[in-house]
């Protein structure tokens, strides 16, 4: 298992418990929040914290999960990116799509 | 031209992509700010990654180089060319004259932009990606997301990106340009 859960108020806590999130775990992490996703958790929070760097492969993962998420009636933010992480999403428009948030307590609250 | 190699191996890309920037950092010491060094390590992680979704076991080479403030960075290798999966059709190598007729090829894309290929000639592909403002994203705009980011991401983390595949001797080039300001 790469990710570890835990629920908080309404929404599932996802920490990724990888140091490079790349071609080599992506699949892993999709097949895994494919399956949080579908056991019906709607509001998902994905924490990076312990994240150095993420990979296109990683990201396209991410993407594929919110899609399922959205589809369900749920939704994904993002919380913990370092600033290189933050740029990607950036660069790839993943901002305007994701809601990125400093820290889950921030996620919680909407702010 | 400095040249790396590189086995493979997924364990390789970041101490790889470490040591190059901290090579890149010495030979251009005072023009690598914050957003260049975010580029750079962006644009060797993808070309590391497209690497090892292609080569199998074989070795790449990394090649970097600094002209005129221009930093070159290319991957080379003798694998699978490029195979790209156009919605009309897969290009192969040489580019069929069809296709030299159109000069610009789309890749692949979503509402907020279409990564396409220039063709410079039969063996040559020039990135380069469109770009649109998305004003409101819809459940329809997720839904039509691109989920494969890699040369799309290079593309934009570049000054000019490009790809050669050379007959005979059956070598691919990737090669991402920046363009380093003088602070």
């Amino acid at each position: 298992m790469i990710l570890r859960t835990h629920l908080l108020d309404n929404a599932l806590i996802v920490d990724i418990q990888l140091k490079e999130a790349n071609l080599s775990n992506a699949d892993q992490f999709k097949a895994e929040l494919h399956s949080l996703i579908n056991s019906g958790n709607k509001y998902v929070i994905v924490n990076f914290e312990q994240v150095i760097y993420v990979d296109s492969s990683f990201l396209g993962a991410l993407v594929s999960a919110l899609k399922l998420a959205m589809n369900n009636g749920g939704d994904i933010a993002v919380v913990g990116l370092n600033s290189d992480i933050r740029s990607l999403f950036q660069l790839v428009r993943l901002d305007k799509v994701f809601k990125i948030y400093t820290n889950t307590q921030e996620a919680l609250t909407g702010a | 031209m400095k040249k790396f190699v590189f086995n493979n191996e997924t364990e390789g890309i970041y101490p790889l992509t470490v040591q190059i920037i901290g090579y890149i950092k010495n030979i251009a010491k005072d023009i690598v700010d914050d957003d260049a060094d975010f580029r750079i390590k962006t644009i060797l992680i993808e070309l590391l990654t497209n690497s090892l979704k292609h080569m199998g076991t074989d070795v790449t080479n990394i090649g970097v180089d600094l002209k005129s403030n221009k930093l070159y960075i290319s991957k080379q290798d003798k694998g699978k060319p490029l195979q790209i999966n156009t919605r009309q059709a897969i290009l192969t190598w040489p580019l069929l004259t069809n296709k030299l007729a159109q000069n610009e090829i789309a890749i692949y894309g979503d509402d907020f932009g279409t990564l396409k290929g220039r063709v410079k000639n039969s063996n040559h592909l020039e990135f380069f990606t469109e770009d649109f403002d998305v004003q409101y994203v819809s459940k329809e705009t997720v839904m039509g997301l691109n989920e494969h980011y890699g040369l799309m991401i290079i593309a934009r983390a570049s000054d000019a990106f490009d790809y050669k595949h050379k007959p005979g001797t059956g070598i691919n080039t990737f090669t991402s340009v920046i363009e380093l300001k003088q602070r």
